[in-house]
Parts: structure tokens; C-alpha cells; sequence
């Protein structure tokens, strides 16, 4: 086997080597045997299989087949972050918002799991929940340059295309009613409980012994996954701009010409925050001067102006001053206001 | 649901050109050789039973059969129903025996993939499916899909390599 340097193509080779295909025969029989299911029973036999996806579906695994071991503790881990359904998933957005991302920010992989365990204890799907698919959320992209994905991803994650009319909660849950064969049953009565039971916390105690974390990296892993199942690539960014409410300028008539400096005063918001509030004023396109305004608590912020001399007023006695205001947030979104006032030599006592 | 004469010719177009392979990467998935065809054979049902035909059907029988198993596994379960047996696996001659060695070490290796990893390297690997059809089949972004394929190539690729040395 060439597993140096493997290549794409090689691991392609290589698994579909391994992972041999079967002999088939008898396709006829199988062909009559499956419209009969289809056409004839309707597919009731397997009404309440799970729908895919998906990852988050994904049940632990207890019983036979030679990964069943590696498959019940990585499914343990899904389950315990992921297996909650696409709604599940949008619900856990919020809890995302918060603790997840924090978790995550600080490195913390115990913070992480717990995040988790917060988000998969939201009672995402009871037993006669609505199916109807959550609403898209509405987050907008802060580089668009980066995104790999069109909008059908983001609202694939959240709907289900496939599902028929017939669909119940138990679907949406991704539980199967498994009496027989390939754990697919007529029998549609303990259906809801399957995928609840599967989110529960009992299946977090598959992550946690003893309050230990285990394999807390694959944890963060998850979480992340699911944040970006839910949120497009690239980072949320804050585009809401501040708002300038008011900007006094009234110290500038009465001082400004008469040897004083000038002190204004600006109250400006933010949805997150104001970084900066700037000033410039100038006077018929010839002076202009910038100030960076101080934080004097809560929305308002001050500067003083130095006086002006006669000279910058070009001679004129009664000059018009234009003054414009900049307030900019931490992500750069900048809000801009004028005011414009007239400046006189008589306004000196 | 398709037309009675529609869904037949779905069906023996799936038997013909997806069957095996499907089967084999639900086992490879799984390990569970024994359930992977009745658990695909109950997918197809699932699938095309359905008003609306999922649009890559090989993916999505793929990942329900899995869901199935993964469920039987969970209620421990015995066969209920009689299923039609067609896939036969052939057991390795002697003369295949180096080959039989790296199978297993594949297979060894698929099994202690993160269930995420091993879904989506099935999916792609053996199944064939696109990074995009993957991610449509799932429900979950490309870039997910990509991460996840990444981090499995370099899991398998590292664990091979040690196999070998």
C-alpha cells in the first residue's frame, strides 16, 4: 500500500479496497420483494425509521458489529452535544451565544462540555412537538470574501427537505421505533421517547465520569462543529453604526473668539459600544482642526477647542464654522453629524 | 409517492447500480456486515415510500441504514422481519491474505474515527458523494463537511502509516 505521501486518491483507493463490496444475486426477488414493502404496505414498516441526517442524529451504539465499542463512545460524545435534531440546533444557538463560545474562548474544554451539557438540556423535541422547521437565523456575514456556502446550507441545517407529510416528532427526533429487523417497527408508540432519551443527560454521562471529562478535545470539536452548522463562515461582526444624539456646541459662540477655549460636548450610543468620538471644525475650507473627545461617563463625551485668532478667520467678522462629529464603534462602524454655526467678534463681553 | 411502474424502475436502477456499494459502506461504517444489507434494504423502503424522493439517494439510504443499525444496536434488537439475502461475502483466500491484513488495519482505523469523521469519509470515500451532496444529505454546512474530511484524512492517513512502520 503506498500510505506515504498519501494522496487524495490514494485513501480513495485504499478504503474502497478494504472496504470490499459484496456479491449480489437474486436482484429480482429482492426488486419484488421491495415494491411489495413500497406499493403494497406503503413503506408502514419503516414510517417511523429515523430521517437523516445526520450527525446529530446519531444514537450510541451498545450491542454487536466490531466498532460497536469505538462507535457507543464516539456516539456517546454526539449524542451528548449533537443529537438533538436540526431545531435542537437553532434553539441551541442562544446557549451557544453564551456559554458555548465562551467556553471556547477561554480554552476551557470542562467549560466547553458544560456548555454543551446546557445546550442538549433544552427540551428540544417533546413527543408532540410541532415539526415544523425553525426559521432561519437571521446573522450576517462579516466576510463575505470568505464564505465557501450559499444560503442553502445554512437553511439545510435547519429544514427538512425530505420529510413527508406523514413526518412525526419521532422522526424530526431522529428516533426510530425499532422492534425488528434493522430496528424499524410498525410500532410507533414509545417513538418519541427515542430521540429524548437519546439527548438526555443520561447520554452526557457518556462524556463525564466521576465529574472528568473525557475526551474533552473531540468535545470543543463538537461544539464548534454545531456553532458552524449554524452560523455562516466567517466572523458575526457588529454592524450596527453609534447614534450621535446630540451635539452641543454652544460653549464655541461665546468663547471660542475671545481668547478662551471652548469646551463641547457630545452624547453618542452604541448597540455595543462607542470607541471614539472626533471633531473637526473648520472655517471657510481654510482652517481646520481635529479634536478626539474625551469619555466623561455614560453616552457623553467632551473636548476643548483651543481659541481661535483673528487671523484664522480670514477677516471676516462673522465667519461660518462648520463642525462635524465622528462617533465609531469598535468595529469600525462610524456615525457622522454637521452642524454648522456662525461665529462673532460681538459675542466677546 | 412516484407511480407503482416509476418506483419499480427507481428501484431496480438502485439494486443494479448502488446496491453493493451502499451495503459495503454501510458495513464498512458500521462493522456490522450482518445488518448492513436488511438495514439498507429498509432504507430503500423508507426512501421511495416517501412523497418526495430524497435528492441523492444513495447518500441518504446510506445514512438511514446507518441509523438504523446504530438504533438496533441501541435496543438490542433481533431480526424481526425476513429480509432477502443477495450480497454474499467472499471470504480471502490465502493468496489474499497481505491484502486481507490491510483491510483490516482500514477497517481498524475507520472504526476509531470520531462518528462525524467516519460518516463523512464513508460518505465520500465509498459512497462517492461531492463535499456539496454530502452536506446537503446531512443537513450541515460544506465547511463542516470539510473540516470533518480533513480531520479524517489526516486520522486515517497518520494511523496507516503507523500500521505500517
Amino acid at each position: 500500500m503506498a500510505r506515504d505521501g498519501m494522496s487524495d486518491e490514494d485513501l480513495r483507493d485504499l478504503l474502497r479496497s478494504a472496504a470490499e463490496e459484496p456479491r449480489v444475486e437474486g436482484e429480482d426477488e429482492l426488486l419484488d420483494v421491495l415494491m411489495a414493502r413500497i406499493v403494497t404496505d406503503g413503506g408502514a414498516d419503516v414510517a417511523d425509521a429515523p430521517e437523516p441526517p445526520s450527525f446529530l442524529s446519531a444514537i450510541p451504539g451498545t450491542g454487536a458489529g466490531t466498532v460497536a465499542t469505538a462507535d457507543a463512545r464516539s456516539a456517546s460524545k454526539v449524542t451528548a452535544l449533537g443529537a438533538r435534531g436540526r431545531r435542537g440546533r437553532v434553539a441551541g444557538a442562544a446557549g451557544i451565544g453564551i456559554a458555548g463560545w465562551v467556553a471556547i474562548g477561554i480554552g476551557s474544554a470542562a467549560a466547553a462540555a458544560t456548555a454543551g451539557a446546557l445546550i442538549t438540556g433544552v427540551p428540544f423535541f417533546g413527543g408532540g412537538e410541532d415539526p415544523t422547521p425553525a426559521p432561519t437565523p437571521s446573522i450576517e456575514r462579516a466576510d463575505a470574501a470568505g464564505q465557501d456556502q450559499d444560503a442553502s446550507d445554512v437553511t439545510g441545517a435547519i429544514t427538512a427537505p425530505h420529510a413527508s407529510p406523514d413526518t412525526d416528532a419521532s422522526q424530526q427526533n431522529g428516533a426510530p421505533d425499532a422492534s425488528g429487523g434493522s430496528g424499524v417497527s410498525q410500532d410507533s408508540g414509545d417513538t418519541p421517547g427515542g430521540g429524548t432519551e437519546g439527548n438526555s443527560g443520561g447520554d452526557l454521562g457518556g462524556g463525564l465520569v466521576g465529574g472528568v471529562v473525557e475526551g474533552a478535545d473531540e468535545l470543543v470539536d463538537e461544539v464548534v462543529d454545531d456553532v458552524d452548522d449554524l452560523l455562516p463562515d466567517g466572523p458575526v461582526k457588529d454592524l450596527v453604526s453609534p447614534v450621535i444624539h446630540s451635539v452641543d456646541l454652544s460653549g464655541l459662540t461665546g468663547t471660542l473668539l475671545c481668547g478662551d477655549t471652548a469646551q463641547v460636548n457630545v452624547v453618542a450610543s452604541d448597540a455595543v459600544g462607542v470607541e471614539d468620538v472626533s471633531l473637526n471644525l473648520s472655517i471657510l475650507s481654510v482652517i481646520s482642526t481635529d479634536i478626539s473627545l474625551d469619555h466623561a461617563g455614560g453616552d457623553t463625551w467632551t473636548g476643548t477647542l483651543a481659541p481661535l485668532s483673528l487671523l484664522d478667520l480670514g477677516g471676516l467678522l462673522a465667519p461660518l464654522v462648520n463642525v462635524t462629529v465622528v462617533a465609531e464603534d469598535a468595529a469600525g462602524n462610524s456615525t457622522t453629524a454637521q452642524e454648522s454655526l456662525a461665529l462673532s467678534l460681538f459675542d466677546c463681553g | 409517492m412516484q407511480g407503482e411502474a416509476a418506483t419499480r424502475r427507481r428501484v431496480a436502477a438502485f439494486l443494479r447500480n448502488d446496491y453493493a456499494r451502499v451495503v459495503a459502506a454501510v458495513a464498512t461504517h458500521t462493522g456490522d456486515k450482518d445488518r448492513a444489507e436488511d438495514a439498507v434494504q429498509d432504507a430503500i423502503v423508507k426512501a421511495l415510500s416517501a412523497d418526495q424522493e430524497p435528492e441523492n439517494l444513495a447518500g441518504w439510504i446510506t445514512v438511514v441504514a446507518i441509523n438504523f443499525i446504530r438504533q438496533s444496536w441501541r435496543r438490542n434488537e433481533a431480526q424481526g422481519r425476513a429480509y432477502v439475502r443477495c450480497a454474499t461475502w467472499d471470504d480471502p483466500s490465502d493468496d489474499e491474505s497481505e491484502r486481507t491484513v490491510d483491510s483490516i488495519a482500514v477497517h481498524e482505523a475507520i472504526a476509531d474515527l470520531p462518528e462525524r469523521q467516519r460518516l463523512t469519509v464513508v460518505l465520500h470515500y465509498l459512497d462517492g458523494l461531492s463535499v456539496a451532496e454530502i452536506a446537503e444529505t446531512l443537513g450541515v454546512s460544506a465547511g463542516t463537511v470539510k473540516t470533518q474530511l480533513s480531520r479524517g484524512r489526516e486520522a486515517l492517513a497518520g494511523r496507516l502509516k503507523k500500521e505500517v512502520a
